[in-house]
């Protein structure tokens, strides 16, 4: 009999600290953009880090025929052209590529998914997988609910499954799921699907993926606020006039006009991303770094959000759509000439929003998001503009004060500055705004890894902290769902609003305006 | 405002990657001098290419001392050092301590290191090359110490034997956080050896020691560990009943490197060794306790492989580090209920990567091949900036590695070739090249 140990002593003092049990991936809808483009890639830079356990496997299953090796060869190529490290290790793709398989099937069709559980069988045989499979819904969504069920049906999904007819093989531990986004595109639609999900899964089962997350300055919101001293005593109403968060994207829709068109910023960006940025910033400090600590301060943020519904959402939100432009010299066409876009449709490319967290920390402090697209540049920050000395003691030098600002660059130029007052030098008394800048490029050389590349591997870990909880999607949504409720009583009529190329509709100006505030500039 | 001609010239050849012969007393006034400079040159000349200067922690980098030959025993540090910068901003102090007399007996330059990203400006880092005979040697101390930046953490890396000749520096010692070496490059890693355990637990708490040796098994280490993550796999550990180390054949002295691995899975596994016996090809050792467990640490037998080839200058990449070759494989087996599982790992002969192996009860033979590249002394010096505080494992297999060299005189003899001999053969390669020779 063999005796048994709690914990693997050869990881002391290993600077990574486990890497995950065997476990087989399954991609559904494995012949997408998503798959070739950022999961596997994403898998062959954790080989390549030796961060996939022994046995690691790949299946691929999608509607269209082709082999395993046609399937491999398309994913090599796409790694060849989309890994951020280059050139292609073939040693190593060769043997990461023997664990890849190709399995042809409808989504609902039950034979398909038998016959995906006897492929699953072999490769537990065969490449000591341990039954441990990890499911990920690259489709669109309409499919997701289909496929669960068959996953469900087949008890695929069963954590602890052992493989039938096996004696002697190892029992899976777990079963997990990975969602895309959009999840729901309303409240109402979110909550079917979670309760789909939850009819054959458990809640620590399904991780629902936001890439953002998955970025290093995104986590790293959360270690400057709770490791540093500093900051968190002033991080609060008394201190902080309001926030700005802004998320511009310099393309525009780019030929994903039928899926844009049906979506539109607010749900696109604001419901997810910016929700999720927002969340980091306000949380309050957890009890521990557990997941659901971590994700119950963010649910907590979301239920305090002000609702903007109604009239409300005249004077607490901004939409709009860009026109043809101009963008670094080039000449581009306005949103309604996209293909895929319906002429007749009302879809915001561009979002402004002033909310309010109605908590004890955040009361009345403003918080201003705007994202958009075909913006003058792709950039995610985070400001925190702090408020002015109670008292201005420098005459006519400081009546330029600017206000101290703290601003998180997520992407790109990722870093944190810190702007305050200084004088300039010389006989007089003359006030100057300087930056201190941290920045990841210079600070730490070394490339930081994809967000797809982090998530991907805290799954097979069992560690949903940086996923999205389903009461933290429905949450989301509900507030989302009280601005779109506003927006279709009053439809609008001035699209498109804003030229390409820039920072959006003069109301956004505006909605800062009207509080004696600007948006920063960028 | 005009600006400063002769400031700009300056800027330009610095940044350039220049040095400048500098006032011993004056450092940090030509310091300020530089940086001033460049950022008044940029102004006017080149705006959008501004300068910024990057700086996380005090890199010292000492290249030998008198009686050890001189700086010839690592005539690229201040290259290294600059290699290293790419990622982990430092100001660096290179200090060479030379067999010949100086005049004036102490001299100084600095230079600036820089490098262009993607986005963003040029970010530069600052090199203060320090060169002294035996004559100034004492007073290093004393220049060294006020030109560390405040605040920061003090790496001070030690190139070449007798790392621990360090001790005539007690001072500098004092103002150190960690403290880098290489046993790969000691004349007898079993006095070395010996030496270190002596002095780890009389330093400072907080002072760590760092073998660059044992830096270079990290990859081997996790390469063992993760076959353990898996529940199943960690439950045959305590079955373990043989554990088989290879080496380089061409390469005795790389003896240490296997000994360190030894030590590292004795200590994990609190097995402590009890008898060690000199084989042919290399020492067998038995341990004690509850069960035992049989080590073999050998040369792979066969025709020794062209180390040499480990080092090869690949284009567009920096020469990996020579010293790197040491293990070729190992493989832990163990017997369970009358049938046995293994687990092994054996670098490649493409040098780029290792192939795993791993039989259990419940699995078939899985194979795997994994990326184990050699990394270069400033990689491995890099990733050894980027963490703080003492490595209490890496004391305990050292602990375990002396255990081993104090039971086997085999052990001892071939983990102590002089390193001139290593030298020679590696100059006699037709593959060497100038700056592939770190040894």
């Amino acid at each position: 009999m063999k005796a048994t140990l709690s914990a693997n002593p050869f990881r002391e003092g290993l600077r990574i600290e486990r890497t995950p049990s065997p476990c087989t991936m399954i991609i559904f809808g494995a012949t997408g953009d998503l798959t070739a483009r950022k999961l596997i890639p994403a898998l062959y830079n954790l080989v390549l880090e030796r961060l996939l356990p022994p046995g690691f496997s790949v299946v691929g299953f999608a509607r269209s025929g082709k082999s395993n090796e046609q399937f491999r060869s398309e994913l090599r190529d796409s790694v060849e052209k989309y890994s951020r490290t280059q050139p292609l290790q073939k040693a190593i793709w060769d043997s990461f590529a023997e664990g890849v398989f190709y399995h042809q099937a409808d989504y609902a069709d039950p034979d398909g998914y038998a016959a995906l559980s006897k492929l699953l069988h072999r490769i537990d045989c065969e490449r000591g997988a341990s039954s441990n499979r990890l499911f990920y819904m690259a489709t669109p969504p309409a499919a997701y609910q289909e496929i669960i069920g068959q996953l469900g049906a087949t008890g695929l999904a069963a954590p602890g499954a052992c493989p039938t007819g096996s004696a002697g093989n190892r029992c899976g531990e777990w079963a997990r799921v990975i969602v895309e986004k959009p999840f729901g595109k309303d409240l109402a639609s979110a909550k079917a699907l979670n309760q789909s999900l939850l009819s054959v899964l458990k809640e620590e089962q399904v991780y629902r993926i936001d890439h953002y997350l998955g970025k290093e300055t995104v986590q790293n919101i959360l270690v400057f606020r709770f490791g540093n001293g500093i900051f968190e005593p002033v991080w609060n109403r008394r201190y902080i006039d309001h926030v700005q968060i802004t998320a511009g994207e310099s393309v525009g829709v780019e030929g994903r006009g039928g899926y844009y068109d049906q979506s539109g910023a607010l749900r696109d960006m604001v419901q997810n991303h910016i929700l999720q940025l927002l969340a980091l910033v306000a949380m309050e400090p957890p009890s521990s770094m557990d997941a659901n600590a971590v994700r119950d301060e963010r649910v907590k943020v979301f239920r305090a959000l002000r609702p903007i519904g109604g009239s409300q959402s005249e004077s607490f939100t901004v939409r709009g759509r860009y026109g043809p432009g101009s963008l670094s010299g080039t000449r581009v066409a306005g949103y309604s000439e996209d293909t895929g876009v319906d002429h007749e449709s009302t879809t915001e490319s561009f979002v402004a929003l002033k909310l309010f967290i109605d908590n004890w920390r955040w009361a009345d402090v403003p918080i201003y998001v705007r994202t958009g697209k075909r913006l003058p540049k792709r950039i995610t920050e985070i400001s925190i503009q702090f408020s002015c000395p109670p008292l201005l003691l420098f005459g006519e030098a400081g009546e330029s004060m600017s206000p101290n600002t703290l601003t998180m660059r997520i992407q790109p130029d990722e870093g944190i500055s810190l702007r305050f007052e200084a004088k300039l030098p010389g006989q007089t008394t003359r006030l100057r705004s300087v930056n201190m800048d941290f920045r990841y490029s210079t600070s730490f050389g070394a490339q930081p890894p994809e967000a797809y590349e982090r998530l991907l591997l805290d799954c097979m870990l069992g560690d949903s902290t940086l996923f999205t909880r389903g009461d933290e999607a429905e949450s989301a949504w509900e507030f989302v769902d009280g601005i779109r409720c506003g927006w279709d009583q009053h439809p609008p009529q001035d699209f498109p609003n804003y030229a390409a190329g820039t920072w959006g509709p003069e109301s956004a100006r505006r909605l800062l305006a009207e509080d004696a505030r600007e948006w920063r500039r960028l | 405002m005009k600006p400063n001609l002769e400031f700009a010239a300056i800027d330009t050849q610095l940044l350039d990657g220049g040095s400048s012969s500098v006032d011993v007393g004056a450092i940090e006034r030509e310091l300020d001098r530089l940086w001033k400079a460049a950022a008044e040159a940029h102004e006017t000349e080149r705006p959008h290419d501004a300068v910024m200067r990057a700086c996380s922690a005090n890199l010292i980098v000492i290249t030998s001392a008198p009686d050890s030959g001189g700086a010839s025993t690592f005539p690229d540090a201040a290259e290294v050092a600059a290699e290293v910068v790419t990622r982990h901003p430092c100001r660096v102090l290179v200090v060479d301590v030379l067999a010949q007399s100086l005049d004036p007996p102490l001299q100084a330059s600095i230079s600036a290191r820089c490098q262009m990203p993607e986005q963003g400006k040029r970010i530069c880092c600052e090199q203060i090359h320090l060169q002294a005979d035996a004559s100034a040697e004492e007073d290093l101390p004393g220049v060294i110490l006020p030109l560390l930046i405040p605040g920061l953490p003090v790496y001070l890396w030690w190139i070449g034997d007798g790392a621990f000749e360090i001790v005539r520096y007690h001072q500098l010692i004092e103002s150190v956080d960690c403290f880098l070496f290489d046993s790969a490059l000691s004349d007898d890693p079993r006095v070395q050896t010996a030496r270190l355990l002596e002095a780890i637990p009389r330093r400072r708490e907080s002072l760590s020691f760092r073998d660059l040796n044992w830096a270079r098994l990290t990859p081997w280490r996790q390469m063992v560990a993760q076959f353990f993550d898996a529940r199943d796999a960690l439950a045959y550990l305590p079955l373990l009943e043989s554990v088989d180390i290879e080496v380089v054949p061409s390469r005795p002295r790389r003896f240490h490197q296997a000994a360190l691995l030894a030590g590292w899975i004795m200590g994990q596994l609190n097995l402590e060794p009890e008898s060690v016996v000199d084989t042919k090809r290399g020492v067998m050792i038995e341990t004690r306790g509850e069960r035992s467990v049989q080590f073999e640490i050998g040369v792979r037998p066969g025709p020794p492989r062209n180390a040499l080839d480990h080092w090869a200058h690949r284009e567009g990449e920096a020469p990996a580090e020579p010293l790197s070759v040491g293990v070729l494989s190992v493989s832990l087996s163990t017997r369970g209920d009358g049938r046995g599982a293994s687990f092994s790992v054996c670098g490649g002969d493409d040098e780029e990567s290792a192939l795993t192996r791993e039989k259990t009860l419940e699995s078939d033979m899985v194979e795997r091949r994994v990326r184990h590249r050699h990394r270069t002394v400033a990689r491995l010096v890099g990733d050894e900036l980027a963490f703080a505080g003492r490595d209490l494992v890496f004391e305990k297999a050292l602990a375990k590695a002396a255990d081993i060299y104090a039971g086997s005189c085999r052990a001892a003899s071939i983990a102590s070739v002089p390193v001139q001999q290593l030298q020679n053969e590696l100059i006699r390669s037709p593959t060497h090249r100038g700056r592939d020779g770190m040894v």
